[in-house]
Protein backbone atom coordinates (compact mmCIF):
# COMPACT_ATOMS: atom_id res chain seq x y z
CA UNK A 1 0.00 0.00 0.00
CA UNK A 2 1.60 3.31 -1.01
CA UNK A 3 2.20 6.23 1.85
CA UNK A 4 -0.65 8.58 0.02
CA UNK A 5 -3.31 5.58 0.82
CA UNK A 6 -1.66 5.32 4.39
CA UNK A 7 -2.35 8.78 5.09
CA UNK A 8 -6.23 8.78 3.09
CA UNK A 9 -7.87 6.91 5.67
CA UNK A 10 -7.44 9.08 8.64
CA UNK A 11 -8.27 12.15 7.41
CA UNK A 12 -11.49 10.44 5.92
CA UNK A 13 -12.38 9.42 9.40
CA UNK A 14 -11.49 12.91 10.51
CA UNK A 15 -13.99 14.68 7.58
CA UNK A 16 -16.79 12.09 8.72
CA UNK A 17 -16.69 12.85 12.14
CA UNK A 18 -16.76 16.46 10.99
CA UNK A 19 -19.82 16.36 9.05
CA UNK A 20 -21.36 14.33 11.84
CA UNK A 21 -20.87 17.11 14.16
CA UNK A 22 -21.76 19.56 11.77
CA UNK A 23 -25.25 17.52 10.83
CA UNK A 24 -25.85 17.13 14.63
CA UNK A 25 -25.47 21.44 14.78
CA UNK A 26 -27.77 21.67 11.46
CA UNK A 27 -30.32 19.18 12.85
CA UNK A 28 -30.67 20.62 16.22
CA UNK A 29 -31.41 24.14 14.71
CA UNK A 30 -33.98 22.88 11.91
CA UNK A 31 -35.73 20.64 14.53
CA UNK A 32 -36.38 23.65 17.05
CA UNK A 33 -37.31 26.00 14.14
CA UNK A 34 -39.36 23.49 13.02
CA UNK A 35 -41.42 22.93 16.66
CA UNK A 36 -41.40 26.59 16.40
CA UNK A 37 -43.28 26.23 13.25
CA UNK A 38 -45.61 23.39 14.23
CA UNK A 39 -46.52 25.66 17.48
CA UNK A 40 -47.11 28.53 15.44
CA UNK A 41 -49.51 26.67 12.77
CA UNK A 42 -51.46 25.12 15.51
CA UNK A 43 -51.46 28.68 17.09
CA UNK A 44 -52.91 30.04 14.02
CA UNK A 45 -55.49 27.28 14.11
CA UNK A 46 -56.39 28.21 17.37
CA UNK A 47 -57.31 31.53 16.13
CA UNK A 48 -59.37 30.48 13.61
CA UNK A 49 -61.40 28.41 15.74
CA UNK A 50 -61.96 30.96 17.70
CA UNK A 51 -62.79 33.39 15.22
CA UNK A 52 -65.13 30.67 14.50
CA UNK A 53 -66.85 30.31 17.53
CA UNK A 54 -67.39 34.60 17.49
CA UNK A 55 -69.12 34.22 14.18
CA UNK A 56 -71.51 31.41 15.61
CA UNK A 57 -71.97 33.43 18.80
CA UNK A 58 -73.07 36.81 16.97
CA UNK A 59 -75.44 34.82 14.93
CA UNK A 60 -77.07 33.36 17.32
CA UNK A 61 -77.69 36.60 19.46
CA UNK A 62 -79.37 38.25 16.45
CA UNK A 63 -81.33 35.34 15.57
CA UNK A 64 -82.58 35.49 19.32
CA UNK A 65 -83.93 38.79 18.41
CA UNK A 66 -85.36 38.01 15.24
CA UNK A 67 -87.14 34.80 16.51
CA UNK A 68 -88.48 37.28 19.74
CA UNK A 69 -90.51 39.16 17.16
CA UNK A 70 -91.30 36.59 14.68
CA UNK A 71 -92.96 34.48 17.44
CA UNK A 72 -94.38 37.58 18.93
CA UNK A 73 -95.90 38.46 15.47
CA UNK A 74 -97.45 34.96 14.61
CA UNK A 75 -99.13 34.49 17.89
CA UNK A 76 -100.70 37.42 18.05
CA UNK A 77 -102.04 36.48 15.09
CA UNK A 78 -102.99 33.61 16.25
CA UNK A 79 -105.04 35.38 19.17
CA UNK A 80 -102.22 34.20 21.71
CA UNK A 81 -102.77 29.95 20.52
CA UNK A 82 -100.17 28.06 19.22
CA UNK A 83 -102.03 26.13 16.05
CA UNK A 84 -101.39 25.33 12.84
CA UNK A 85 -103.95 27.32 11.57
CA UNK A 86 -101.31 30.42 10.55
CA UNK A 87 -102.51 31.32 7.07
CA UNK A 88 -106.59 31.81 8.62
CA UNK A 89 -107.87 34.58 9.70
CA UNK A 90 -108.30 33.24 13.02
CA UNK A 91 -110.43 35.30 15.72
CA UNK A 92 -110.33 33.11 18.70
CA UNK A 93 -113.21 34.14 21.97
CA UNK A 94 -111.39 34.69 25.21
CA UNK A 95 -114.42 35.51 26.85
CA UNK A 96 -117.97 33.53 26.10
CA UNK A 97 -120.92 34.22 28.08
CA UNK A 98 -119.22 34.24 31.44
CA UNK A 99 -116.65 31.51 30.85
CA UNK A 100 -113.00 32.80 30.29
CA UNK A 101 -110.49 31.12 27.65
CA UNK A 102 -107.42 32.71 28.17
CA UNK A 103 -104.49 31.18 26.26
CA UNK A 104 -101.04 30.81 28.08
CA UNK A 105 -99.59 33.62 25.84
CA UNK A 106 -96.69 33.99 27.86
CA UNK A 107 -95.52 29.97 27.79
CA UNK A 108 -96.54 29.90 24.14
CA UNK A 109 -94.37 32.63 23.51
CA UNK A 110 -91.50 31.35 25.25
CA UNK A 111 -91.98 28.05 23.39
CA UNK A 112 -92.25 29.58 19.71
CA UNK A 113 -89.38 31.76 20.31
CA UNK A 114 -87.37 28.55 21.05
CA UNK A 115 -89.10 26.79 18.30
CA UNK A 116 -87.64 29.95 16.21
CA UNK A 117 -84.42 30.18 17.68
CA UNK A 118 -83.85 26.19 17.02
CA UNK A 119 -84.27 26.69 13.41
CA UNK A 120 -81.68 29.48 13.25
CA UNK A 121 -79.55 27.03 14.87
CA UNK A 122 -79.99 24.18 12.48
CA UNK A 123 -79.80 27.26 9.40
CA UNK A 124 -76.22 28.38 10.55
CA UNK A 125 -74.06 25.71 9.16
CA UNK A 126 -70.93 26.18 10.68
CA UNK A 127 -68.51 24.20 12.18
CA UNK A 128 -69.92 25.09 15.44
CA UNK A 129 -72.29 22.70 17.25
CA UNK A 130 -75.37 24.38 18.09
CA UNK A 131 -76.97 22.50 21.22
CA UNK A 132 -81.02 22.60 20.98
CA UNK A 133 -82.53 25.97 23.40
CA UNK A 134 -85.01 24.87 25.80
CA UNK A 135 -85.62 27.25 28.19
CA UNK A 136 -86.78 31.04 27.13
CA UNK A 137 -86.86 33.42 30.52
CA UNK A 138 -88.42 37.02 30.22
CA UNK A 139 -86.64 39.69 32.38
CA UNK A 140 -89.11 41.92 32.25
CA UNK A 141 -88.13 44.54 34.93
CA UNK A 142 -84.92 45.32 32.38
CA UNK A 143 -86.17 43.88 29.17
CA UNK A 144 -84.20 41.47 28.31
CA UNK A 145 -84.81 37.95 26.98
CA UNK A 146 -82.59 35.19 28.15
CA UNK A 147 -82.53 31.71 26.23
CA UNK A 148 -80.59 28.57 27.16
CA UNK A 149 -79.87 25.30 27.00
CA UNK A 150 -78.46 22.16 28.16
CA UNK A 151 -75.57 21.47 26.28
CA UNK A 152 -72.46 24.28 25.48
CA UNK A 153 -71.68 25.83 21.95
CA UNK A 154 -68.77 23.43 20.60
CA UNK A 155 -66.30 23.40 17.92
CA UNK A 156 -64.57 20.31 17.55
CA UNK A 157 -61.10 20.43 14.56
CA UNK A 158 -58.28 17.51 14.64
CA UNK A 159 -55.85 19.70 16.73
CA UNK A 160 -58.08 21.51 19.43
CA UNK A 161 -61.51 21.65 20.78
CA UNK A 162 -63.02 24.80 22.38
CA UNK A 163 -66.59 24.90 23.95
CA UNK A 164 -68.10 28.23 25.08
CA UNK A 165 -71.31 29.16 26.91
CA UNK A 166 -74.57 28.59 25.16
CA UNK A 167 -76.76 31.04 26.67
CA UNK A 168 -77.54 34.41 25.44
CA UNK A 169 -79.65 37.75 26.53
CA UNK A 170 -80.88 40.15 24.51
CA UNK A 171 -82.69 43.32 25.28
CA UNK A 172 -86.34 43.68 23.59
CA UNK A 173 -89.43 45.86 23.06
CA UNK A 174 -91.70 44.10 25.38
CA UNK A 175 -94.68 45.75 24.00
CA UNK A 176 -95.68 43.02 21.85
CA UNK A 177 -96.29 40.94 25.72
CA UNK A 178 -98.05 44.19 26.97
CA UNK A 179 -100.54 43.60 24.09
CA UNK A 180 -101.55 40.02 25.97
CA UNK A 181 -101.54 41.57 29.61
CA UNK A 182 -103.98 44.48 28.51
CA UNK A 183 -106.23 41.83 26.41
CA UNK A 184 -105.86 39.85 29.50
CA UNK A 185 -107.28 42.55 31.55
CA UNK A 186 -109.89 43.89 29.30
CA UNK A 187 -111.36 40.26 28.59
CA UNK A 188 -111.56 39.49 32.39
CA UNK A 189 -113.92 43.09 32.46
CA UNK A 190 -115.53 42.07 29.81
CA UNK A 191 -116.33 39.01 31.15
CA UNK A 192 -117.87 40.75 34.39
CA UNK A 193 -120.39 43.12 32.26
CA UNK A 194 -123.62 42.54 33.05
CA UNK A 195 -126.20 44.47 31.55
CA UNK A 196 -129.94 44.22 30.65
CA UNK A 197 -130.01 44.89 26.82
CA UNK A 198 -127.65 45.80 24.02
CA UNK A 199 -127.23 49.77 24.52
CA UNK A 200 -126.32 48.72 27.90
CA UNK A 201 -123.69 46.62 27.08
CA UNK A 202 -122.74 49.29 25.04
CA UNK A 203 -122.45 51.88 27.70
CA UNK A 204 -120.57 49.55 29.72
CA UNK A 205 -117.80 48.47 26.66
CA UNK A 206 -117.23 52.10 26.47
CA UNK A 207 -116.28 52.31 29.51
CA UNK A 208 -114.08 50.04 29.38
CA UNK A 209 -112.34 50.89 26.61
CA UNK A 210 -111.66 54.43 27.67
CA UNK A 211 -110.42 53.17 31.10
CA UNK A 212 -107.67 50.77 29.15
CA UNK A 213 -107.28 53.63 26.85
CA UNK A 214 -106.22 56.36 29.68
CA UNK A 215 -104.38 53.68 31.79
CA UNK A 216 -101.96 52.51 28.68
CA UNK A 217 -101.95 56.13 26.82
CA UNK A 218 -98.32 56.34 27.33
CA UNK A 219 -97.63 53.50 25.88
CA UNK A 220 -98.83 54.06 22.93
CA UNK A 221 -100.50 50.73 22.49
CA UNK A 222 -103.39 51.12 19.85
CA UNK A 223 -106.71 49.91 21.74
CA UNK A 224 -109.75 49.46 19.64
CA UNK A 225 -113.41 47.66 20.75
CA UNK A 226 -116.25 47.03 18.28
CA UNK A 227 -118.85 45.18 18.80
CA UNK A 228 -122.25 43.80 17.50
CA UNK A 229 -125.26 42.94 18.18
CA UNK A 230 -125.12 38.89 17.12
CA UNK A 231 -128.77 38.11 18.85
CA UNK A 232 -132.49 39.06 17.52
CA UNK A 233 -133.17 42.31 19.67
CA UNK A 234 -132.09 45.57 21.58
CA UNK A 235 -133.31 43.23 24.90
CA UNK A 236 -132.36 39.52 23.50
CA UNK A 237 -128.78 40.57 22.48
CA UNK A 238 -125.37 38.80 21.87
CA UNK A 239 -122.81 41.34 21.82
CA UNK A 240 -119.79 40.14 20.27
CA UNK A 241 -117.17 42.31 20.79
CA UNK A 242 -113.72 42.21 18.63
CA UNK A 243 -110.80 43.67 20.87
CA UNK A 244 -107.72 44.78 19.02
CA UNK A 245 -104.40 45.73 20.08
CA UNK A 246 -101.55 46.75 18.33
CA UNK A 247 -98.18 48.50 18.94
CA UNK A 248 -97.29 51.76 18.13
CA UNK A 249 -93.90 50.64 16.55
CA UNK A 250 -92.92 48.34 13.53
CA UNK A 251 -91.08 44.97 13.98
CA UNK A 252 -88.93 43.30 10.80
CA UNK A 253 -91.01 40.24 10.68
CA UNK A 254 -92.51 37.72 7.86
CA UNK A 255 -95.80 37.99 7.02
CA UNK A 256 -96.48 35.41 4.63
CA UNK A 257 -93.19 34.73 3.26
CA UNK A 258 -92.83 38.73 2.52
CA UNK A 259 -90.22 40.12 5.13
CA UNK A 260 -90.98 43.46 6.16
CA UNK A 261 -91.65 46.09 9.37
CA UNK A 262 -94.99 45.02 10.35
CA UNK A 263 -96.83 46.40 13.56
CA UNK A 264 -97.87 43.16 15.75
CA UNK A 265 -101.35 42.61 16.51
CA UNK A 266 -103.26 40.99 18.64
CA UNK A 267 -107.40 40.37 18.06
CA UNK A 268 -110.00 38.03 19.44
CA UNK A 269 -113.02 38.03 20.64
CA UNK A 270 -115.32 38.35 23.57
CA UNK A 271 -119.05 37.89 23.85
CA UNK A 272 -121.98 37.95 26.64
CA UNK A 273 -125.53 39.06 26.88
CA UNK A 274 -129.17 37.82 27.39
CA UNK A 275 -129.67 35.56 24.31
CA UNK A 276 -126.97 32.67 23.54
CA UNK A 277 -125.60 32.17 19.59
CA UNK A 278 -123.98 29.25 18.38
CA UNK A 279 -119.86 30.26 18.23
CA UNK A 280 -117.19 28.38 16.72
CA UNK A 281 -114.30 28.98 17.85
CA UNK A 282 -111.84 27.00 15.48
CA UNK A 283 -108.36 28.65 16.83
CA UNK A 284 -108.38 26.62 19.56
CA UNK B 1 -6.44 -0.30 -2.48
CA UNK B 2 -9.48 -2.79 -2.02
CA UNK B 3 -9.17 -0.22 1.82
CA UNK B 4 -9.50 3.00 0.03
CA UNK B 5 -12.45 1.60 -2.24
CA UNK B 6 -14.25 1.05 1.04
CA UNK B 7 -13.29 4.19 2.77
CA UNK B 8 -14.98 5.85 -0.22
CA UNK B 9 -17.68 4.21 -0.38
CA UNK B 10 -18.44 4.37 3.46
CA UNK B 11 -17.42 8.11 2.62
CA UNK B 12 -20.47 7.90 -0.24
CA UNK B 13 -23.16 6.37 1.94
CA UNK B 14 -22.25 8.57 4.67
CA UNK B 15 -22.76 11.58 2.27
CA UNK B 16 -26.12 10.45 0.70
CA UNK B 17 -27.36 9.44 4.18
CA UNK B 18 -26.28 12.96 5.33
CA UNK B 19 -28.55 14.47 2.76
CA UNK B 20 -31.45 12.22 3.16
CA UNK B 21 -31.44 13.24 6.77
CA UNK B 22 -31.55 16.53 6.02
CA UNK B 23 -33.29 17.00 3.07
CA UNK B 24 -37.00 16.23 4.92
CA UNK B 25 -36.64 18.97 7.17
CA UNK B 26 -35.87 21.72 4.86
CA UNK B 27 -38.64 20.70 2.60
CA UNK B 28 -41.25 20.20 6.01
CA UNK B 29 -40.11 23.53 7.21
CA UNK B 30 -40.45 25.32 3.78
CA UNK B 31 -43.77 23.98 3.33
CA UNK B 32 -44.57 24.75 6.96
CA UNK B 33 -43.40 28.45 6.49
CA UNK B 34 -46.01 28.69 3.72
CA UNK B 35 -48.93 26.93 5.64
CA UNK B 36 -48.21 29.66 8.66
CA UNK B 37 -48.28 32.68 6.06
CA UNK B 38 -51.23 31.18 4.84
CA UNK B 39 -53.20 30.29 7.73
CA UNK B 40 -52.20 34.22 9.67
CA UNK B 41 -53.36 36.07 6.83
CA UNK B 42 -56.69 33.87 6.80
CA UNK B 43 -56.82 34.91 10.04
CA UNK B 44 -56.11 38.34 9.30
CA UNK B 45 -58.91 38.44 7.29
CA UNK B 46 -61.30 36.69 8.92
CA UNK B 47 -60.83 39.35 11.89
CA UNK B 48 -61.87 42.12 9.90
CA UNK B 49 -64.74 40.81 8.89
CA UNK B 50 -65.84 40.20 12.65
CA UNK B 51 -64.27 43.39 13.67
CA UNK B 52 -66.45 44.57 10.65
CA UNK B 53 -69.89 42.64 11.65
CA UNK B 54 -69.64 43.81 15.73
CA UNK B 55 -69.16 47.51 14.46
CA UNK B 56 -72.25 49.48 14.27
CA UNK B 57 -74.04 52.35 12.31
CA UNK B 58 -77.46 53.84 12.74
CA UNK B 59 -76.88 52.15 16.75
CA UNK B 60 -77.06 48.57 15.24
CA UNK B 61 -74.30 46.49 14.90
CA UNK B 62 -73.41 46.14 11.35
CA UNK B 63 -74.51 42.86 10.94
CA UNK B 64 -78.00 43.72 11.33
CA UNK B 65 -77.41 46.47 9.09
CA UNK B 66 -76.28 44.10 6.35
CA UNK B 67 -79.46 41.60 6.90
CA UNK B 68 -81.78 44.03 6.75
CA UNK B 69 -80.39 45.19 3.49
CA UNK B 70 -80.38 42.00 1.99
CA UNK B 71 -84.06 40.90 3.30
CA UNK B 72 -85.69 44.18 2.63
CA UNK B 73 -83.09 46.02 0.84
CA UNK B 74 -83.42 49.74 3.77
CA UNK B 75 -79.97 50.42 2.79
CA UNK B 76 -79.41 51.79 -0.46
CA UNK B 77 -76.18 53.46 0.60
CA UNK B 78 -74.89 50.12 1.99
CA UNK B 79 -71.33 49.99 -0.30
CA UNK B 80 -70.63 53.46 1.64
CA UNK B 81 -71.62 52.32 5.04
CA UNK B 82 -69.37 49.49 4.14
CA UNK B 83 -66.31 51.27 2.77
CA UNK B 84 -66.19 53.78 5.33
CA UNK B 85 -65.56 50.65 8.13
CA UNK B 86 -63.94 48.82 5.74
CA UNK B 87 -61.18 51.67 4.12
CA UNK B 88 -59.67 51.81 7.40
CA UNK B 89 -58.81 48.23 7.86
CA UNK B 90 -57.65 47.18 4.39
CA UNK B 91 -56.78 48.74 1.52
CA UNK B 92 -57.92 46.17 -1.11
CA UNK B 93 -61.04 44.15 -0.73
CA UNK B 94 -64.27 43.18 -1.40
CA UNK B 95 -67.71 41.97 0.58
CA UNK B 96 -70.60 40.39 -1.20
CA UNK B 97 -73.36 37.61 -0.85
CA UNK B 98 -74.05 34.83 -3.22
CA UNK B 99 -76.17 37.35 -5.27
CA UNK B 100 -74.68 41.10 -4.33
CA UNK B 101 -71.81 42.61 -3.93
CA UNK B 102 -72.09 44.41 -0.70
CA UNK B 103 -69.00 46.80 -0.95
CA UNK B 104 -64.99 46.92 -2.76
CA UNK B 105 -62.95 48.83 -2.88
CA UNK B 106 -62.54 51.90 -5.06
CA UNK B 107 -58.34 51.59 -4.82
CA UNK B 108 -57.38 51.05 -8.33
CA UNK B 109 -54.12 49.12 -7.91
CA UNK B 110 -56.75 46.75 -6.64
CA UNK B 111 -56.88 43.60 -7.69
CA UNK B 112 -58.97 40.00 -6.28
CA UNK B 113 -58.98 38.95 -9.50
CA UNK B 114 -58.03 35.13 -10.04
CA UNK B 115 -54.96 36.75 -11.83
CA UNK B 116 -53.91 37.34 -8.59
CA UNK B 117 -54.55 34.08 -6.91
CA UNK B 118 -52.07 32.95 -4.29
CA UNK B 119 -52.27 36.40 -3.02
CA UNK B 120 -56.02 36.93 -1.85
CA UNK B 121 -57.18 35.33 1.22
CA UNK B 122 -60.78 35.06 1.91
CA UNK B 123 -63.27 34.81 4.88
CA UNK B 124 -67.20 33.31 5.08
CA UNK B 125 -69.61 33.63 7.96
CA UNK B 126 -73.13 33.33 7.77
CA UNK B 127 -75.73 35.44 9.08
CA UNK B 128 -79.77 35.51 10.08
CA UNK B 129 -82.04 37.55 8.74
CA UNK B 130 -85.55 37.98 9.91
CA UNK B 131 -87.27 34.69 9.97
CA UNK B 132 -88.76 34.10 6.28
CA UNK B 133 -88.09 31.70 3.18
CA UNK B 134 -84.28 32.70 3.76
CA UNK B 135 -83.82 33.09 7.21
CA UNK B 136 -79.64 32.74 6.92
CA UNK B 137 -77.28 33.95 4.25
CA UNK B 138 -73.96 33.75 3.53
CA UNK B 139 -70.87 36.68 3.45
CA UNK B 140 -67.97 36.22 2.15
CA UNK B 141 -64.98 39.03 2.43
CA UNK B 142 -61.56 38.92 0.28
CA UNK B 143 -59.17 40.78 0.76
CA UNK B 144 -55.61 41.09 -1.21
CA UNK B 145 -52.50 39.91 1.43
Amino acid sequence: MSEKNKGLGPVVVIVIFAAIAVEGVLLTDLLGKTDTLIRAARETEILRVINEMEFAKHYLLQALTYSYYQAAYDLANNGGFQNSQSNSNCIPYWSEYGTLTIPEYETNLKTSVLNYLNKYGTNLKSDVTVPSYSLAEFDRANEILKASANNNLVLQTNTVTIQDDSSFQQKVDFTPILLFDIGKNIANDLNSVSASNYNDALNKIQTIQNKYSNTYGGSNVNILITTQNLGSSNENFAAQTTIILQTPSTYQVSKSNNVGEYPIQLRFYAIFGTQNVAISNACT
Amino acid sequence: MSKGIAIAFVALVFTVAFIMMLLPIFITRINLVGIVNIETRQDTVQLMLLTLLSSTYDHKPIQQVIAEHIAMKKYPDIQKILSDKLDALTDCYKIQTTSEILAESKNPSCDLTTASSGKTFSAETNIPLPFGQNSTKKILMVING
